[in-house]
């Protein structure tokens, strides 16, 4: 049996670096989220959080841990009820259990609030739409609540694996926009900044923090089928990170460097104006071509 | 034998191993399941005994 490579007790989860027992695997994981929230500057004290809370796992995980290490930050918990049958009830029910046990203020926001109609209604003609049409409408709603809760950010679970698997399906689909993130670059003019503290941890180690500090109970899964590249993503990925456990993070990380080196050239050496005297485009009040005439003409 | 539960309550039984033998024998992806016996959270290598009932958790979400 495997044995905490901290403590000797029995191990609950392989991180990368060792097993772990339940109470180091515990401090481990909530080490990397703060790791990652100061990394990013995700979030400072005394500002105000709209968290994006389904009441499924990885947002009931990410309520949990932000409540505990961000104690000076005031967290919003916005629940969007999509009207999916034999789904969202038992989920929005454990939901509230999960903020009145964390004293977390929750608001309930539903689809037909926002446009008269359940996600299983808008869906009736063509359900193969359901995870855009709902994903599309659920940023909106929560858009709009965060703006109007005047939040400074809103927090997403969505985790490592999301991230991993978004970078691979945009080579997939041999999608350069997006790849080289040029990609709605005036965005945060509109929107209030996401933050995705998860975004370093991995599903496996999402839900095995559920797990071990009892916040999970089993619950339905959504009935509408996961986009099938996406799926296929998702099971190609996993098996690489069981058998080479960090490649899910190289795949992230290999993308923010490569966003950080295009970055670099992308971004002028200086900010190009025209010339006061010509009209010329330079990086000085006059450019060099003026300045030589000028120095010439008035010697 | 060993007897697995699924999230929705049903059971499947197979050879006895360790928690990733099990798994693959059940033609499950050991990434995706998590694996728990008496509320105790197990890693893949963990021996599994005779008699032993686990319960299995997929990370995969829903919502
Ligand atoms: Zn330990
Ligand atoms: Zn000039």
């Amino acid at each position: 049996m495997g044995r905490c490579s901290i403590c000797g007790r029995p191990a609950a989860f392989a991180a990368e670096d060792g097993p772990l027992c339940a109470k180091h695997f515990t401090e481990w994981f909530e080490k990397r989220v703060r790791e990652t929230i100061l990394k990013y500057r995700m979030a400072e004290p005394g500002m105000r959080l709209c968290v994006g809370f389904s009441g499924g796992k990885d947002s009931t995980v990410l309520l949990t841990v932000l409540a505990k290490l961000l104690p000076e930050t005031e967290l919003i918990a916005v629940t969007v009820d999509e009207g999916i049958s034999g789904y969202r009830d038992d989920t929005i029910a454990e939901a509230k259990r999960t903020v009145q046990a964390l004293g977390v203020e929750h608001r309930i926001l539903s689809f037909p609030g926002f446009c008269g109609k359940t996600l299983d209604e808008l869906l009736e003609k063509h359900p193969e739409g359901a995870c855009s049409v709902c994903g599309t409408l659920r940023r909106r709603i929560l858009n709009t609540a965060a703006r109007e809760m005047d939040a400074d950010r809103i927090a997403t679970g969505h985790c490592l694996d999301d991230e991993a698997q978004s970078i691979v399906m945009n080579y997939l689909r041999g999608d350069i926009t997006r790849v080289t993130g040029q990609f709605n670059s005036n965005s945060a003019d509109f929107f209030i900044p996401r933050i995705k503290p998860l975004c370093r941890s991995t599903e496996r180690s999402v839900v095995a923090y559920g797990l071990v500090n009892k916040l999970l109970r089993p619950l339905h899964e959504c009935p509408y089928t996961k986009y099938a590249l996406r799926r296929d993503v998702r099971t190609w990925l996993g098996e690489q990170e069981y058998e080479h456990p960090g490649t899910l993070l190289k795949i992230a990380e290999g993308q923010e460097e490569l966003l950080s080196r295009i970055q670099e050239k992308k971004e002028p050496k200086m900010l190009l104006h025209p010339c006061e005297i010509c009209g010329e485009p330079t990086g000085n009040r006059i450019c060099a071509a003026c300045e030589k005439l000028n120095k010439i003409l008035n010697e | 034998m060993i007897t697995a539960v699924f999230t929705d309550g049903s059971t499947k039984e197979t050879e006895a191993g360790t928690v990733e033998s099990v798994l693959r024998s059940l033609g499950l992806n050991p990434y995706e399941i998590l694996v728990t016996r008496w509320d105790e959270l197990l890693t893949a290598d963990e021996e599994l005994s005779d008699g032993d009932t686990v319960q299995l958790v997929s990370i995969v979400h829903g919502g």
